[in-house]
């Protein structure tokens, strides 16, 4: 069948999906319609249980989780390979949603007010064996901006998976207790194991405004590892200073063996260039 | 449209800026917490920010058209691949740790970030050029982000010929493109391909940002996807139904609920009931 023959198909297929859409639904003209926003200001806040017994179904599950997507099980055209072949940003951002199962778990926990879960997600954070499930609960706890959690975080940098860890420097960031966050990030910025942690501790650093942050990341342009310096270089163009403008323009040509570093100099350096050139 | 144009780097989890991002989020109802919202993985464009007169540093256009015009492909090349941090990224499962994997593994992405909204003549031309016949699918797909980003109707052509295009990476970085550039022309485009992608991925897409702009038959769509017998569809169609809809929507997916079976659909209902749950009774 050719290219043609298949759109017109699918535009009759849709045109015959749409009809019996437009039986099935109501007409509602917009999203948020003013009177349904208005009916809902008063409605109950509950969360209706079955929701709540699949999100703990998920919870107590996720552990056997693998993901459904790879590139050895997925065949061009369907919705997974076309998923797979997606090479923009929001393909992209689609790609990284639906591959784990780890995002789509944030934001249900991220959405879920129920007090009861609240408790829970402590005990996740503390104590899940998933790594996606406690790295999600980490991020969520720190919203909450409570300082009394400083020993969830603590405990989380001191676990031997690396994504945990990540999580908790994440986490620590957004956790809006500066004055027991830097502590802690500038231990991960000096002695993690992993390169990439440290980095990102440092990283993390500056965004919170330390003044070690900025030449802990300068350091960090003569680690051995390409990823390291990578992520320093978009650190430094994120949070860096107006002198940085120019020491990422002259490592462009340093860099000239690896184009991943040469593109993030370009983009530090434009980051950078306003603060040369206020 | 409503795009968070926040910093790439900010972490996954909302800054103050994210929050109640939803188009039926609790800001109104009084009742519930503001929900959170994950940041999606947008571009930055630093040009963006700039002047129009401003001259960027020579070097820096110089290296990132070489590398559109003649990067093989998108992926570190073998001395590049042999970093052992690559690993370790690849065990990061925050979506800020996913968005690293992205960054460091498909150079489409930083040439995007790089390119994105330049004014000058001479880039534009070779964006053009790269959009058109560029060394690869991704390649081709960020050069016309990086043209849409210039907010110039004179590329509109150029992207509603993508969505003509057979290959998928072509045509959704067309809708993605037509999305950046906005206005009727697009929003017709990009209606009609909802209707008519011969990818449901494009298609499921396309209907929720056109619902999201107040389109009918982009609800409709949605609608009739979210029942799909692919678990991707569905999840997709949830997360949209769950920011884009109403007491109905709500009611629909209560009873979608004990017939979903795949994990990552369950987490994408379930947050989306969670999202519109306000509408519950109603």
């Amino acid at each position: 069948m050719s290219m043609g023959k298949i759109r017109a198909a699918m535009a009759a297929s849709a045109a015959a999906l749409l009809a019996a859409a437009c039986v099935n639904a109501p007409v509602v003209p917009t999203p948020g319609a003013a009177a349904d926003a208005a009916a809902a200001s008063a409605a109950s806040s509950r969360i209706d249980p079955q929701i709540l017994t699949a999100m703990q179904n998920l919870i107590d599950n996720d552990g056997n989780y693998t993901p459904t997507i790879t590139p050895q099980n997925s065949v061009p055209g369907t919705p997974e390979g076309d998923l797979l072949n997606l090479g923009s940003p929001a393909g992209y951002s689609l790609r990284n949603h639906y591959l784990n199962i780890g995002v789509p778990l944030a934001e249900a926990f991220a959405a879920n007010t129920d007090p009861d879960f609240a408790k829970q997600l402590v005990t996740l954070a503390r104590w899940s064996s998933n790594t996606e499930t406690r790295a999600d609960a980490l991020m969520i706890v720190a919203q909450r901006h409570d300082p009394a959690d400083l020993p969830i975080f603590q405990e989380a940098l001191n676990f031997i998976d690396p994504g945990v860890r990540f999580a908790a420097i994440e986490a620590l960031a957004l956790w809006q207790n500066p004055d027991q966050a830097v502590p802690l990030l500038t231990q991960e910025a000096t002695s993690d194991s992993q390169a990439v942690l440290r980095v990102t501790a440092a990283g993390m650093l500056a965004r919170l405004g330390d003044a070690s942050g900025l030449p802990r990341l300068r350091d960090f342009l003569s680690d051995g590892s390409w990823v390291v310096r990578a992520m320093a270089t978009r650190f430094l163009g994120d949070y860096g200073a107006a002198d940085d403008y120019d020491l990422l323009v002259n490592r462009i040509s340093q860099d000239q063996g690896n184009d991943f570093l040469v593109a993030e100099d370009c983009v530090a350096a434009l980051k950078l260039f306003p603060k040369k050139n206020p | 449209m409503k795009r968070i144009l926040a910093p790439l780097l900010v972490l996954a989890l909302a800054s103050p800026a994210a929050w109640g991002q939803g188009a039926a989020a609790g800001a109104s109802s009084g009742t519930r917490a503001p929900i959170l919202e994950l940041q999606p993985l947008v571009i930055t464009a630093p040009r963006l920010k700039y002047p129009s007169n401003v001259m960027i540093n020579p070097l820096i256009d110089m290296n990132l058209l070489r590398l559109l015009s003649e990067h093989e492909n998108e992926r570190p090349n073998a001395t590049a691949q042999l970093d052992p941090n690559l690993a370790i990224l690849t065990q990061l499962t925050t979506l800020d740790g996913y968005n690293l994997q992205t960054r460091y593994s498909q150079l489409g992405f930083l040439l995007t970030q790089g390119l994105a909204g330049a004014k000058d003549l001479q880039v534009q031309q070779a964006l053009v050029q790269a959009a058109q016949k560029g060394i690869n699918d991704q390649i081709q797909a960020a050069a016309m982000i990086a043209l849409a980003y210039t907010k110039d109707p004179q590329f509109i052509g150029l992207f509603m010929s993508a969505l003509q295009n057979s290959n998928i990476t072509i045509r959704f970085a067309g809708i993605e493109s037509l999305l950046i550039v906005g206005g009727d022309q697009a929003e017709a485009a990009l209606s009609n391909d909802a209707q008519t992608d011969s990818s449901l991925v494009a298609q499921v897409y396309a209907a929720a940002k056109t619902w999201g702009m107040g389109d009918i038959t982009g609800r409709n769509i949605v609608l009739n996807l979210y029942q799909n017998p692919d678990w991707l569809i569905r999840a997709i169609a949830y997360h949209y139904m769950g920011r884009l809809g109403g007491s109905y929507e709500y009611t629909m997916l209560l009873t979608q609920l004990p017939a979903e079976t795949n994990p990552i659909a369950q987490a994408e209902l379930c947050a989306a009931l969670l999202r519109l749950g306000k509408y519950r009774n109603n």
